[in-house]
């Protein structure tokens, strides 16, 4: 059984913005599984209603998790009021924010409020997934994880958040600087990223606690980095207050 | 592997039949789905360690933010997720209510964002009197939805799925209901209100007039004020800017990644 729910996971592990659908022969082959595998799996994920098939034959996300989503998001008062106080920010600073947790080893930005001016950035379009070290969302959410967790996984990651337009993101930090970055992460209590991720662009952020002072998620703002540079006390001194109202709220 | 798949399938829509923000136990799970608690527990386990559940503080399970990742995927490389998102957004702001967007899809009603204004900030619906799973024919977005769809075919997902309340006569109850769509389908309207909670919801329409989706204002009564019908027309005027910019559009619900560098 556990074996199934492995497989199960990893084939679901593959539905990412990089590739977003799968046929049942590609997934073989990508996975190294047999085909008659690769094909129960995939076709028993959309018998329970997890997948579906588009019309080329192809597997991708069905609506229906939509429900799931929901749901974990409406029942988490953490998440709601992490929406209301990224509005609340969107709308004094005129920049976007978002919310971001660390899941399973990838940095995951959530309830991103995309602002409508069009010069901004699309967040979801550049750091949607993956270990995004070089974030401030990232180093705020890796600070929290043990250091044996981290170098495990930078010695996994061979290469960064390979949808963003820059070829900055694609530089992993070496397990020495990206230390003493986690610690001074830990100390100042939030984290800012400067033409790390893309060029011209920074985002700051700071942590969620939880009653133990585990760091559950990440509140921040993205904006051109000369912005972040002019009003860096500012953006720092409301997202500490964000955070620490936040860190109140029960998960 | 099919049969495992499955109960994790069952397991899964467990978290989402009652109410919103459930956590069951190991136990609570095996009883509902026939199986040994041993058993249950072990696939329990597996599902947690691929993110698709949580254990919570208290040893209880509730659903993982793995599928949060996977709902974003699909949802916001839609083509009408960046125009239902600031329509969204709008009227929340403006309401200071909760607004969300929702369809059908395989008979169930999928709401594809919520957010929440001001007033509705620590509002959650009352999940006791409204069912969340399934046709949800009788919240004012389902109202809506069912409303457009062929009387032969509502019938059909009755009988299937039941309305959904504890009513005994059923006949006179599905006879109403095909009353209610057609008014709500003559007002382009509809509206519920159970004392502690009122919603409100608007088609939203495609080429040839089809209805594709349901725009929604919810809260407490209480935020709504006594003047519901500016905030009727807040949302129709909503829906008829939403409609006009999904129009463009050949296939709202179809995803558009974006291209990877060079």
């Amino acid at each position: 059984m556990l074996g199934t729910i492995q497989k199960m996971g990893k084939v679901l592990k593959q539905f990412t913005l990089d590739h977003p659908d799968w046929g049942v022969n590609e997934l073989a082959l990508h996975l190294a599984m047999p085909r008659s595998t690769t094909h129960d799996l995939l076709k028993s994920l959309a018998e329970i209603g997890v997948l579906t098939q588009n019309v080329q034959g192809r597997y991708h996300v069905s609506w229906q998790v939509m429900r799931f989503a929901q749901n974990r998001l409406w029942s988490s008062a953490l998440a709601t009021q992490a929406h209301q106080a990224m509005s609340q920010l969107r709308q004094f600073f005129r920049v976007t924010s978002y919310f971001a947790i660390l899941e399973q080893d990838q940095v995951l930005f959530l309830l991103s409020n995309i602002d409508s001016q069009p010069n901004l950035l699309d967040l979801t379009h550049i750091v949607y997934e993956g270990a995004s070290f070089n974030s401030a969302a990232g180093k705020v959410l890796w600070a929290g994880r043990s250091w044996a967790d981290i170098e495990k996984k930078l010695s996994e990651t061979e290469t960064l958040s390979s949808a963003a337009p820059s070829a900055a993101s694609t530089q992993k930090p070496s397990p020495e600087s990206y230390r003493v970055v986690l610690q001074r992460t830990q100390t100042d209590g939030y984290a800012v990223s400067l033409d790390e991720v893309v060029a011209d662009w920074g985002d700051i952020a700071v942590p969620i606690l939880d009653k133990q002072q585990r760091v559950i998620a990440a509140i921040g703002l993205i904006m051109p980095s000369q912005q972040l540079l002019d009003q860096r006390q500012v953006y720092q001194q409301s997202l500490v207050d964000i955070g620490a109202k936040l860190s109140q709220t029960k998960a | 592997m099919q049969n495992t798949i499955l109960k994790a399938g069952k397991a899964l829509n467990l978290f989402n039949l009652n109410r919103l923000g459930i956590e069951l136990t190991a136990a609570e799970i095996a009883r509902q789905l026939n199986e040994p608690t041993s058993t249950v527990h072990d696939l329990l386990h597996s599902m947690v360690s691929i993110g698709l559940l949580e254990v919570t503080g208290k040893g209880r399970y509730r659903l993982g933010w793995e599928l949060v990742r996977l709902s974003h995927l699909r949802y916001f490389y839609t083509q009408c997720h960046a125009d239902v998102h600031a329509s969204l957004q709008r009227l929340a702001n403006e309401t200071a209510l909760g607004a969300h967007y929702s369809l059908l899809e395989n008979d169930t009603l999928i709401v594809l964002e919520f957010v929440m204004g001001a007033n509705c900030v620590a509002f959650t619906p009352n999940s006791n009197a409204s069912p969340i799973d399934g046709p949800m024919f009788w919240t004012a977005g389902g109202r809506v939805l069912w409303a457009y769809q062929p009387w032969d075919h509502v019938e059909q997902v009755i009988a299937k799925h039941g309305l959904g309340v504890n009513i005994p006569n059923l006949a006179s109850l599905s006879l109403s209901y095909r009353e209610d769509l057609v008014q709500v389908r003559q007002e382009g309207f509809a509206e519920r209100s159970n004392g502690e909670e009122r919603s409100l919801a608007v088609p939203v329409f495609h080429l040839n007039q089809n209805v594709i989706g349901a725009l929604s204002l919810f809260g407490p009564t209480q935020a709504f004020g006594s003047d519901v019908q500016q905030y009727r027309e807040r949302l129709i005027q909503a829906s008829q800017q939403l409609s006009d910019q999904l129009r463009k559009m050949d296939d709202p619900y179809a995803t558009l990644y974006p291209t990877k560098p060079a």
